[in-house]
């Protein structure tokens, strides 16, 4: 019942939004023109959410983002009799997967801020380990440089950082879950250079290793060094096609010393089975990625490479150094609007859904990931063992694929389909079955 | 050329080591007649671990079993790598990479835990001589640390299909870790070793609860995973038969009882394996105090009947003059074998008369085993400075002194002495 209450409370501005008669002779530029602005110092408005602008000093902008969920997965979720947790407990059908509220903005010309929280707990009953999203503090000294101050996302990772709510997909993919770092309290030195060729660079010290390594809430690294670069240089080659010129590219690496114990990255499928389970570490868990994006008209091409390797110093049975962990993993991603047609930042179609005769926008995408785990060589005979000296692989590959359709600038509806296979068939989940299938249809609201 | 040469002489020396490590065998392993030697290597941050959540596993185990959704957190490890050493005729044969997790209920342990060896924990070819898993048995109910190894190795002698064991001087981390008995498995690697197949349906009974084949209605939940919990073919579980068994030995009528229960349960087994445990003594047993416990059920491949396989014979050699018929009434399907199935008394007596005539009286094979083990074991249980035992069964494991030991080794060699006479004269009475 209280998700029924949930879904039409949040259907209701979205119907708003999308259908407003009224507007439909407007020009479809006025969507980002202030729909109210009630004057004098302190004004608010509502460009692309409601929006409280202090004069020269201050503004605040109110955000929120809803993720509706209804999912099925094919094998159903079994759990062998008497096995403690072999798989988690069959999911509800419908779940309320992002229930966020927060706001942003900035004061005087020297400070952005934001400030986000996770509410989903408060409708469903879930494990929220890390309610508090992005709360941090930018300090804008100089053009060059930037100070970030607060709880944000590790710089590294072209899917991991780009916002959740403009995802081409329901889920990430299983590389970017699995390897990159997420968010993590720390600082972080960042600013464009070379603005021709678009470059940025980002420089941070965090207090642990991102949310994504942690293990039921728990940190699995200590403080983690990171730095990335990225930028489209082949701009500043004016003899290449234009087409190849706005290339993106990027490089980045995080560094950390891992508490000892099982604390190395798992493989889990979307499901929630564990198919390769935490090993013993001790030592440095280094990350290093290369992401690269290409778009021109209505394709687009995403790809990016993940290898992270986790010493385990001392770990072997008779407290012996072993080869370290590898896990490697690589996507990608290619998008064509098949329907309608897209604003420029990609992130709402250019006339909404009802206006006229337009049905928005639909983007119809394919990716597919390939994660895997290994170690280096090492005595003896592979073995699934925590504490193997040579790591039996294994891993899997992702399918994922459907089409978004893009209402309007608030609303989106994804139905995707993502079929994963396992490469070692003694760790699968259901015994004789490799490959499994999910099925999602999410209702986004974002502002 | 050279390359030739280089070629032969490798497979000459892999084939040396094929024949070498063919050698072995699970008759060597479990060869009575040897003190063996086992030595596990354990990182002593995981055996830390094991102690910390060595009752938390069994906890959680019983509360999934009984269908209940056991959360994932706080996370507890229960399985922990191992390297699995045996010292054969001098010889260290190794398993690198076995798992290990605590075993026992009312046996379990921090000071001197029961362990179960699985070798194909991290990969189902990872085999040792042919065996998937083992038990290291503590026998820490046990002031002799015999009665389980007599047991079974009488059970055997009789025809029972039954564990085989030995003991074994365990160390853990090149530490004395204390004596233990070495207990083969019972999974389908066993199951097809002593039937010829292993695709139809194992049980472990779980004690959870006083049960003695009572019914519980039609619902399958009533019987498994608990108490029945499947060791095999958990993909398609098929406990419909289960219900059948029990129903049929609720309901049949007194004139068919015999036939009609025969077509679930090989009922001469079953009764020739009462009649051993009845003999030995066992009070924890099929028939023993607690209802049903100690014993697996295999239900034969495309069939509807089962046979019971003997577990745990910590608490035989119970009393001297346990009664043959203790607790016949308190087990449905006993109950309506001795009103209504006098051809199933016959078997149970037949196979009595067949233990006693088995063990002997003094001098006879019993004593002889119980003298050849102890002596065999002494000087192992004296140096084990971690050995438990529970007289009477109260629950509480306690340390047990040499003393104990040589008590408990005097009674059993007096029951050896003595019992085949008073089963007799109990067989004569009734």
């Amino acid at each position: 019942m209280r998700s029924i209450l949930v879904i039409v409370w949040l259907a209701v501005p979205a119907i708003l939004f999308a259908q407003n008669p009224g507007e439909v002779e407007e020009d479809t530029t006025a969507q980002d023109e202030a729909v109210h602005d009630s004057g004098g110092f302190a004004r608010l408005s509502f460009k692309n959410r409601p929006s409280l602008r202090l004069g020269e000093i201050a503004e605040i902008d109110f955000k929120t983002k809803w993720h509706l969920d209804f999912r099925k997965f094919s094998p159903d979720i079994w759990n062998p009799p008497g096995v403690v947790t072999a798989l988690p407990q069959d999911p509800q059908t419908f779940q309320l997967t992002r229930g966020r509220f927060g706001f942003k903005g900035h004061v005087t010309k020297y400070f952005d801020y934001e400030v986000e929280r996770e509410m989903r707990k408060t409708f469903n009953d879930v494990n929220e380990w890390h309610p508090w999203k992005d709360n941090y503090v930018d300090f804008n000294a100089l053009s060059w440089l930037h100070v970030k101050v607060g709880k944000f996302k590790v710089p590294f990772g072209l899917e991991e950082l780009g916002a959740e709510d403009r995802l081409d997909y329901a889920h990430k993919s299983q590389v970017t879950d699995t390897l990159s770092p997420a968010r993590e309290r720390g600082v972080m030195l960042h600013s464009r250079f070379l603005r021709r060729a678009r470059l940025e660079y980002e420089v941070g010290v965090f207090r642990y290793d991102g949310e994504n390594s942690d293990i039921h809430g728990q940190p699995t690294a200590g403080r983690t060094y990171a730095a990335r670069l990225t930028g489209q240089p082949l701009r500043l080659f004016s003899g290449l096609p234009r087409s190849i010129r706005h290339l993106y590219v990027g490089g980045a690496a995080t560094r950390g010393r891992m508490f000892e114990g099982r604390n190395g990255i798992k493989g889990e499928t979307v499901s929630g089975f564990t198919y390769f389970e935490h090993m013993y570490v001790r030592g440095y868990r280094t990350r290093v990625g290369a992401e690269l994006a290409w778009a021109e008209g209505p394709f687009s091409v995403k790809g990016e490479y993940i290898h992270v390797s986790e010493e385990r110093i001392n770990q072997g049975i008779h407290g012996e150094d072993l080869p370290g962990k590898l896990t490697r993993g690589w996507y990608v991603t290619a998008g064509w609007t098949a329907l309608g047609e897209m604003k420029a930042r990609g992130t709402a179609p250019k006339t909404p859904f009802l206006r006229g005769h337009s049905i928005g926008a639909v983007e119809l995408s394919a990716r597919y990931d390939v994660l895997s785990f290994y170690s280096d060589p090492g005595p003896g005979l592979p073995s699934r063992s925590p504490r193997a000296p040579t790591i039996l692989p294994n891993g899997e590959r992702t399918w994922t694929f459907g089409p978004t359709w893009y209402l309007n600038r608030f609303l989106k509806i994804q139905l995707n389909a993502e079929r994963e296979k396992l490469t070692d068939i003694e760790r699968k989940a259901v015994l004789g079955i490799t490959t499994f299938w999910t099925g999602v249809l999410r209702v986004q609201l974002a502002m | 050329m050279r390359s030739r040469l280089h070629f032969i002489f490798g497979f000459i020396w892999i084939l040396g080591l094929t024949l070498h490590a063919s050698a072995q065998t699970t008759d060597d392993l479990f060869n009575g007649d040897v003190l063996q030697e086992i030595r596990l290597y354990i990182d002593p941050v995981d055996y830390a671990t094991f102690k910390q959540t060595n009752f938390v596993c069994l906890e959680q185990d019983l509360k999934a079993l009984a269908g209940e959704f056991v959360s994932p957190l706080p996370r507890v490890e229960c399985w922990f790598p191992v390297e699995f050493h045996w010292i054969f005729q001098g010889r260290d044969i190794t398993l690198p990479q076995a798992g290990i997790n605590s075993h026992g209920k009312g046996s379990r342990s921090n000071i001197k835990p029961s362990f179960k060896v699985e070798f194909t924990r991290y990969a189902s070819q990872n085999t040792f001589l042919g065996l998937r898993s083992v038990v290291l048995r503590a026998n820490t109910q046990d002031a002799s640390q015999m009665h389980e190894r007599v047991a079974m190795t009488f059970f055997r002698r009789l025809g029972i299909v039954a564990p085989r064991e030995a003991h074994a001087r365990v160390f853990l981390n090149d530490q004395y870790a204390g004596l233990y008995t070495v207990v083969e498995d019972v999974d389908p690697i066993f199951v097809q070793s002593n039937f010829g197949q292993s695709d139809g349906r194992l049980y472990a009974y779980e004690w959870a609860f006083p049960w003695g084949f009572d019914f519980r209605g039609p619902d399958p939940l009533k019987y498994s995973p608990l108490p029945l919990k499947p060791e095999n073919n958990l993909v398609h579980l098929d406990p419909d038969p289960i219900v059948a068994m029990v129903r049929t030995i609720n309901e049949a009528p007194d004139a068919q009882f015999s036939s009609a229960v025969s077509q679930y349960i090989d009922l001469n087994s079953l009764f020739r394996e009462l009649a051993a445990e009845k003999f030995v003594a066992d009070q924890d047993s099929i028939l023993g105090d607690y209802a049903l416990n100690n014993f697996y059920l295999y239900r034969f491949l495309g069939t509807i009947r089962s046979i019971f396989i003997p577990w745990d014979k910590s608490n035989a050699f119970w009393t001297l003059d346990w009664n043959i018929f203790h607790n016949f009434g308190s087990n449905v399907l006993t109950r309506r074998a001795l009103a209504a199935a006098p051809d199933l008394i016959a078997i149970y007596r037949n196979a009595l008369q067949q233990a006693a005539d088995a063990a002997g009286g003094p001098g006879g094979w019993l004593e002889q085993e119980i003298t050849k083990e102890s002596q065999q074991i002494r000087q192992s249980v004296y140096e084990d400075g971690l050995k438990l035992c529970d007289h009477g069964a109260t629950g509480i494991l306690k340390p047990c002194s040499n003393d104990e030991f040589e008590a408990e080794v005097a009674f059993m060699l007096q029951f050896a002495r003595q019992r085949s006479d008073l089963v007799r004269a109990q067989l004569s009475s009734f």
